[in-house]
């Protein structure tokens, strides 16, 4: 396949077009594309695309968002497909990511998620008002590399310490890198409660969890 | 008039949708308004003076609201209100409000584009954490503010007695009876015993908390105010809505509280714009408020002290004025910590920019309000000074814009790595509770170089 075909399936992630996406995602397949390169010299470009340009002021939460769908619901297939020839597809890492019980804002942690998925991470965004029970379930079930945790409030951030708390008890802690944030979260906190890292922001995130991970 | 008990009917009633559903639809809605009633932010004029936009960007939300009404997060339904039930609604809201009693007493009202009178004025460092050992000399320093006609102090760290602090917690309860009992304790130590409090527990998120406290054995005043915030975007819940029967009922008084996000849902500086003045309708049927605390901020800078956020603020507050009056309070977030020159210019352009434009005033958050001690009162102060001599020059918005300009040009290309600044206790004499010489000397010099820039200080 042509670098056009590439080209146009990261257009259709810049753009938000679901449809389309999945369209030539199956189109590709049928003309045997590598899964892989529909991926990384496809889907990979136009969502990290997206994530500069929401860093850049240039594109607003609901394209980033959009995108970060469209990329999701094309790589499912091509995932399977991934699978079925045995040869897996390699991320930078999984990651976990949840606002803390007692807190139902979403925005701050839905932009840190969106923005490490355009920089290549596999992310399972578990909501808001997650419990400490939840984490540990979803850190399990996910084997993820990094748990990520957000809360707008003060009250909540106790919650955080609590997951850390928990994640030691099961046996969890030595193998999970932790990185909190939000806007009461300080580095100072992030210390006093043993996490690995704070981003302060989306950028930082993805630095700090890059670092995490010995990716940068 | 659509009253609360029919609002919570609609929550039961209305569109079911997604969360996320929802959130595109509102996207796709400002996009198109934006376009329809042609607003465009104009880098060029951020003190806009063009009554035709701000009359624009007014129906453009009220369409808005027509359209998306707001979401009910624990009925997942979307609850709307014909244009009608809107004008009716913002016709009958309060234009005024009156906070505190005796001499301390302070009132704020509506106010209109380039009104003479002076701006409201809340001094407020709500939202800093500040450790239970330094939280009364803060409050007082803050209450301390001439111009204040009510205060608001800062926020306990997490901790009460040593027991972290949590909602629905029994220690929140505790903390939040002491709160309040130390906030009034402060107001006496400013010798301002009956100053209104703007918002009146900061360590509580529960309602049970709240109404625990806010009883007059432990220092509330009748007229004292406890906020209800709603969820960015246009969203709230029923946790938040619960206090409004208790508030009505008592009497209380009720502050709507929106900070809608720019480069969020909402998209840019337009379209966020038009989901604050949306706000204040939500306000009025989702939590009976009789007064608003919006606090737009730049999601990525965590603060609106930037030219887009600068033009937002007026452009909104513009809308409102001319169209309504619905009693706008209208919060200052700094990148800058205190005692850096940085944020004074932060605050003053914000002060220039809001009071031109209609709205009154609420400083501040400092150091994007998330570092522990970091707050201070001069910049506060002087922002106070600069919406009375603005006012009182009879300052017109086409004044306005190259001030602002001015003082954006101070400090704009450093709100990304904004500094610090100090900790309280390193720019205030802890037992006089009064500002360090050098600190005051800071004061001083931004005064003198703000009366360069034109403003006039002998209307004090």
């Amino acid at each position: 396949m042509d670098q056009e075909y590439f080209d146009r399936l990261a257009q259709a992630v810049v753009d938000g077009e679901a449809d389309a996406a999945v369209q030539l995602v199956n189109d590709g397949l049928g003309k045997g594309v590598d899964p892989i390169d529909a991926v990384e010299r496809g889907l990979a470009r136009g969502i990290m695309k997206v994530g500069e340009d929401f860093g850049a002021g240039e594109v607003f939460l609901p394209e980033l968002i959009m995108a970060a769908d469209v990329m999701k619901k094309a790589t499912s297939i091509l995932d399977e497909k991934i699978k079925a020839s045995g040869t897996p597809r390699t991320t930078l890492g999984k990651i976990v990511i949840g606002t803390v019980k007692g807190d139902i804002h979403d925005i701050g942690k839905s932009v840190v998620a969106a923005v490490l998925q355009a920089n290549g991470y596999d992310v399972e965004d578990i909501g808001i008002d997650v419990a400490v029970d939840g984490f540990i379930q979803s850190v399990k079930q996910n084997n993820a590399d990094v748990l990520g945790m957000s809360t707008l409030l003060t009250l909540p951030l106790q919650v955080m310490g609590e997951v850390i708390a928990a994640m030691k008890e099961a046996g969890l802690r030595d193998r999970v890198k932790i990185i909190v944030g939000g806007c009461p979260v300080t580095q100072e906190f992030a210390e006093e409660i043993g996490a690995d890292a704070v981003g302060f922001d989306a950028a930082d995130a993805v630095k700090k969890v890059g670092k995490l991970l010995g990716r940068s | 008039m659509v009253t609360f008990w029919e609002v919570l009917e609609r929550c039961g009633k209305g569109q079911r949708m997604q969360e996320s559903d929802y959130d595109a639809l509102l996207y796709k809605s400002v996009s198109k308004l934006i376009e329809k009633y042609d607003i465009k932010f104009d880098p060029g004029q951020i003190v806009p003076d063009d009554d035709s936009l701000a009359d624009r960007a007014y129906e453009a939300a009220v369409e808005l609201f027509e359209q998306v009404g707001f979401y009910c997060l624990d009925t997942k339904r979307v609850v709307r209100f014909s244009r009608s039930e809107i004008e009716e609604r913002v016709a009958l809201a309060p234009d005024t409000y009156t906070w505190g009693e005796g001499k301390d007493r302070g009132v704020t009202y509506s106010r209109k584009v380039e009104d003479l009178r002076d701006p409201s004025f809340v001094a407020s460092g709500l939202g800093v954490p500040v450790p239970q050992d330094m939280f009364v000399k803060v409050c007082q320093a803050i209450a301390s503010v001439p111009l204040a006609d009510a205060f608001c102090g800062v926020s306990l760290q997490d901790t009460f007695r040593g027991i972290p602090i949590r909602a629905g917690h029994p220690v929140e309860v505790a903390a939040a009876i002491w709160d309040v009992s130390k906030r009034r304790e402060a107001a006496r130590l400013a010798g301002r015993p009956g100053l209104g409090l703007y918002a009146m527990i900061s360590c509580a998120e529960s309602t049970a908390a709240i109404i625990a406290a806010a009883r007059e054995q432990f220092g509330a005043l009748p007229a004292d105010v406890t906020q209800n915030g709603a969820i960015a975007e246009l969203k709230v819940d029923f946790a938040r809505m619960n206090k409004v029967p208790w508030q009505t009922e008592s009497g209380a008084g009720i502050a709507g509280l929106y900070g809608p996000l720019m480069g969020g849902y909402a998209g840019g500086p337009e379209g966020t714009m038009l989901t604050q003045i949306a706000h204040f309708f939500l306000g009025l049927f989702a939590f009976n408020a009789d007064y608003h605390i919006p606090f737009p901020i730049d999601l990525h800078q965590v603060c609106n002290s930037t030219s887009p956020m600068l033009w937002l603020v007026s452009v909104y507050s513009q809308a409102l004025a001319r169209n309504t009056h619905l009693l706008n309070e209208s919060v200052s977030m700094a990148a800058a910590g205190p005692a850096t020159r940085m944020l004074f210019y932060e605050l003053a352009a914000h002060a220039v920019t809001a009071t031109v434009s209609g709205a009154n005033l609420v400083a501040a958050g400092i150091a994007r309000d998330k570092y522990p001690e970091r707050v201070s009162t001069l910049e506060i102060q002087t922002a106070s000074e600069v919406g009375h001599i603005v006012a009182r020059m009879g300052m017109t918005r086409k004044e306005a814009n190259p001030l602002v300009k001015a003082l954006l040009s101070k400090y704009e290309k450093d709100v990304p790595d904004a500094p610090l600044g100090k900790k309280f206790s390193e720019i205030y004499d802890m037992e006089k509770v009064t500002p360090l010489p050098e600190y005051l000397k800071l004061y001083e010099s931004i005064r003198e170089e703000l009366a360069k820039l034109g403003l006039n200080y002998s209307l004090l």
